[in-house]
């Protein structure tokens, strides 16, 4: 019974880390969007953490994420998307659609690992040496 | 601002003025009591909603505003179903739907409203697309108002069909808003007709606030839509009999 119980505990925790979703940020301020670009493994689950660091609240709008997300000034918000195809994915603020704007970039898999093999050498690069 | 002010509460607006035309069309007594009465209603639900937007906003994990959406489009489809199943209470529903197609739509302006704080000139943007953009809501209105009365002399289907794509918007709106909070799995998008016609576009901001238009639907979406759709026509019918 307890070896079974154990078996549940692991298969939950399994469960767990699998549905675990990769968090990426996504800052607001002076009504622009940093990153612009957004870069995100595409065919998994992922969430956004918008920071609002504005004193006046936003509107995060996709169309083609069919997502529309309200975040109030010098606040945080979280945006569950996934698992997308890969591809590139407008979106802006709704209340300021002229200045706040962006692309989400989805890679399929071999970019994505590429992608991030580069983000870790350009911090290598950019790490100073202390002797 | 002043353009993006006019879009915002059009496009916000859009819903109620799209629903208030079709239940005006049920056989009522006095329509103007009705409406001030459901004028009396929406005001006091947003004085009492209003100071508590903040921390409805913030709850869980910051998808209170969602949670709520969600509840206030269910409170609205059922009254919807009440009122295609028997017209009995049609005057106590009717004024329901409306306070709370009102709220959802009060709550967004308010939120977009916050934005012209603190910034110089942006009040009378504000206030002169607010103007703009209930006169073009109006307008519509109006339009749609003679419209269905003209088509209603021909059969009585056409209030009914009427019901059922604004009820299936409302089905469809809360189940896109369980995807986005996570409540539901997000599907593979089954099309994309953004070529054809862009959500942003102006039929597609008035095709989205009329049934519920997605360029990009899911297969749980398109799933609801059609049966909230088709459940609203069946409901119809066995009144009609």
């Amino acid at each position: 019974m307890r070896v079974s119980r154990q078996y549940l505990w692991l298969l939950l925790l399994g469960s767990f880390a699998l549905s675990a979703r990769q968090e990426f940020s996504l800052k607001l301020k002076d009504h622009l969007f940093s990153p612009a670009r957004l870069t995100v493994p595409a065919g998994e689950k992922i969430k956004i953490r918008l920071i609002n660091q504005d004193d006046t609240p936003e509107e995060f709008e996709s169309f083609s994420l069919n997502r529309e997300k309200v975040v109030l000034g010098q606040s945080q918000a979280v945006i569950y998307l996934g698992p997308l195809q890969p591809g590139e994915y407008p979106f802006f603020g709704d209340f300021h659609p002229d200045s706040a704007k962006g692309v989400l970039i989805a890679l399929a898999d071999a970019q994505w690992r590429a992608h991030q093999q580069q983000q870790t050498e350009n911090n290598e690069t950019e790490t100073p040496h202390v002797d | 601002m002043l353009i993006n002010t006019v879009l915002v509460f059009t496009r916000d607006l859009l819903p109620l003025f799209i629903l208030l035309p079709v239940l005006l069309q049920m056989p009522f007594g006095e329509k103007r009591w009705l409406l001030i009465r459901t004028g009396l209603i929406a005001t006091a639900g947003m004085l009492l909603i209003t100071p508590a937007l903040t921390a409805i906003t913030r709850l869980a994990d910051g998808n209170g505003l969602e949670l709520f959406f969600i509840l206030l489009l269910t409170l609205l489809l059922l009254c919807l179903l009440l009122l295609s199943i028997s017209w009995r209470y049609r005057t106590a529903t009717t004024m329901l739907a409306l306070a709370l197609q009102t709220i959802i739509c009060a709550i967004n302006l308010v939120l977009f409203s916050l934005t012209s704080v603190g910034v110089a000139g942006a009040t009378e943007s504000l206030w002169l697309g607010a103007v703009l953009g209930l006169g073009i809501c109006s307008s519509i209105a109006v339009l749609a108002y003679q419209l269905l009365a003209e088509l209603k002399r021909f059969s009585s289907w056409c209030l009914g069909i009427m019901l059922a794509l604004i009820a299936a918007r409302q089905s469809s709106e809360a189940i896109g808003l369980l995807a986005q909070i996570d409540v539901i799995p997000q599907l593979t998008t089954l099309w994309d007709s953004s070529n054809l016609l862009a959500e942003q576009s102006e039929l597609g901001v008035f095709f989205h606030a009329w049934f519920g238009y997605e360029a990009t639907p899911d297969a749980i979406q398109l799933l609801t839509w059609a049966g909230t759709f088709i459940l609203m026509l069946l409901i119809w019918q066995r009144q009609m009999r």
